[in-house]
């Protein structure tokens, strides 16, 4: 019954603990580095001087790139192709290439080119999760 | 077979070792090179045209057979595995926003399908910026210096923003002294005093990358900009209309003063602190043109010989007129005690100055005194036309002395006459006339001198 349904879920979060990337053992520098001077203009650009108040902080740097990774790759309901923005394979690459151990995510990059692009649209969701994202670097810059 | 196997791997271990990876980059990565006569170096321009970038590669030796020779990058992109180069005139050229800017790329020289050259390079670690333009130079004279100001596209770029610029100067007939300073900014300031004066210069600036992360090469050089300094470069010259100022004005100050020395004495002093008059001298100023053998005294005993009327209080200028025309006049004794008695003041009196009525005295002097001997001569305004005879004016009559006219303050009460006037004809004894005038003398020797000194005054 339920002591069962609770067993599994503890289970589940143990994995998704043990399976999570810490962040700990990275180019902290090389990471900050790139983020002022690649991947901070391209979040202006798509944020296109759009400001959003947050309160979402992070403590510790390896928090801080948690939660970068979480907000830029995780699809929400409302936001589900931030994955596909440039400034997030940026980030892909700027984890995989600093953090020794950090496969990154995978990203479809091999897409067919049409006559005509399809515009991606930028939802109130996904402007709230560049927000979020802007802070988190933000953050993660200073205390780096 | 298997000690030949193992052999051969051997073999084949050894050579490949020894063979390795062709590979010289711009920025030393590699420090052998394979296939040097494929060797190339590449560069990159972020930005160039919108948000594209710019790759180029060129073959180090322009000599190379480089038909049927492409370019190709892979890695470290969007979308996309691999970018081919496009060829133009020798070079190999790739225009794309695919580049990812982070991590390597492989950039391979290809003869159909096989690679006969790779590099590993990373993008931002060859940027090349774009050359600044626009190169001004301004002199401020005020400061002293030039204005040295251009431009550069990176400031409107997203990625490659902070650039370190260099600015070479030269005199031109100094072919190869070239002087450098490197700044972050597009402004600079040259002292006038470092420049020579009335000489042409050239100036020109070039650009690198300044961050932590894009690194490359400098870029080209801006065009030049050619300007002449200007001819004085003395900080300490004059302005030559100040400096004609303040010569003009010390000359005028200089005429001043010699002015100034020169009237003293005449003009500048009598203004600023008059002297008081020498009673003395102030008569004998007023006969200034004496007569030949006239000898001007105050001393009373040069009267002795002299008949003096005496005068008694003041006398109206028409007694005096008519005390000379007529010997006794009888009406003139009434008419000196009305006066006398109702006051000094006639309408023909002036209120305020004392001194001698020129009209009182017509004719003939009657103060005659021995030739040689006067005491009012000739003074300007005075009626006497020539020096007193004492001789013939105890001939023909009495004499009158001059009428003396007294200011307001003075009341015929108060003021002791000098010569106190007798009606009918006065015949002096000179003896007893003498004494009794050095006593008169003596004591109204103030007021004789207080009342000369008016005279003067109202002259």
């Amino acid at each position: 019954g339920f002591p069962i349904f609770f067993r599994k879920i503890f289970i589940l979060q143990l994995v998704e603990l043990v399976l999570t990337y810490n962040f700990t053992d990275c180019d902290f520098k090389n990471i900050k580095d790139i983020y002022q001077d690649v991947i901070h203009p391209e979040l202006n650009v798509y944020i296109n001087g759009v400001s959003e108040e947050t309160f979402l902080k992070c403590i510790f740097i390896p928090d801080c790139l948690i939660k970068i990774e979480h907000f830029t790759f995780k699809p929400i309901y409302g936001c589900a192709s931030l994955a596909k923005e440039t400034f997030a394979k940026q980030t892909n690459a700027t984890l995989s290439l600093g953090c020794s151990g950090y496969s990154g995510i995978q990203i479809n990059n091999t897409q067919t080119m049409k006559k005509r692009r399809k515009r991606e649209v930028k939802t109130d969701k996904c402007l709230e999760q560049v927000s979020y994202l802007i802070e988190l670097w933000r953050r993660f810059s200073r205390i780096s | 077979m298997t000690p030949l196997g193992i052999a051969l791997g051997m073999v084949f271990y050894l050579l490949q070792a020894v063979s390795g990876e062709s590979g010289y980059a711009e920025n030393g990565d590699f420090d052998d090179a394979e296939m040097d006569d494929y060797s190339f170096s590449c560069y990159s321009q972020l930005e160039v045209d919108g948000s594209q970038h710019l790759l180029t590669c060129a073959f180090d030796d322009p000599d190379v057979n480089s038909t049927n020779m492409e370019f190709e990058i892979c890695g470290a992109l969007l979308e996309v595995d691999c970018l081919s180069f496009n060829k133009l005139q020798g070079m190999y050229l790739i225009k794309t926003k695919k580049f990812l800017l982070i991590g390597d790329s492989k950039i391979c020289v290809k003869l159909g399908r096989k690679s006969m050259t790779c590099k590993k390079m990373n993008i931002v670690k060859i940027v090349k910026p774009e050359a600044p333009f626009d190169i001004r130079v301004v002199y401020r004279k005020g400061a002293n210096d030039f204005e040295v100001t251009f431009n550069t596209s990176h400031l409107q770029k997203k990625y490659v923003k902070e650039l370190m610029h260099e600015v070479a100067y030269r005199q031109e007939k100094n072919e190869n002294d070239w002087m450098h300073m490197n700044l972050s900014s597009t402004k600079l300031m040259l002292l006038q005093r470092k420049l020579q004066p009335n000489a042409m210069y050239e100036i020109k600036v070039r650009s690198i990358p300044n961050t932590n992360y894009f690194e490359g090469f400098w870029s080209e050089w801006s065009p030049s900009f050619h300007f002449r300094t200007p001819e004085t470069n003395d900080p300490g010259e004059m302005d030559p209309v100040l400096l004609i100022i303040i010569i003009l004005s010390f000359f005028s100050v200089a005429l001043m003063l010699v002015l100034a020395c020169v009237l003293w004495e005449k003009r500048i002093k009598p203004i600023i602190w008059p002297s008081l008059p020498d009673h003395k001298k102030t008569l004998e100023q007023l006969c200034k043109k004496p007569k030949k053998n006239l000898n001007v005294s105050f001393n009373p005993e040069s009267f002795l010989d002299c008949q003096i009327h005496k005068v008694d209080g003041i006398q109206a200028r028409d007694e005096a007129e008519g005390f000379l025309q007529d010997p006794l006049p009888p009406q003139l004794e009434e008419s000196e005690k009305q006066r006398l008695g109702g006051g000094m003041q006639g309408p023909n009196w002036p209120s305020e100055h004392v001194g001698i009525s020129p009209k009182s005295f017509k004719g003939e002097s009657s103060f005659r005194c021995l030739a040689g001997n006067i005491s009012v001569c000739d003074a300007p305004g005075l009626p006497f036309s020539r020096s007193p005879d004492c001789k013939e004016g105890g001939k023909n009559g009495p004499l009158l002395y001059q009428d003396l006219l007294l200011g307001p303050g003075t009341t015929n009460s108060t003021l002791p006459p000098l010569f106190p006037f007798q009606p009918g004809t006065l015949t002096l004894n000179p003896a007893a006339q003498g004494q009794s005038i050095l006593t008169s003398l003596g004591s109204s020797q103030e007021e004789a001198y207080v009342t000369m000194s008016s005279f003067y005054q109202n002259q």
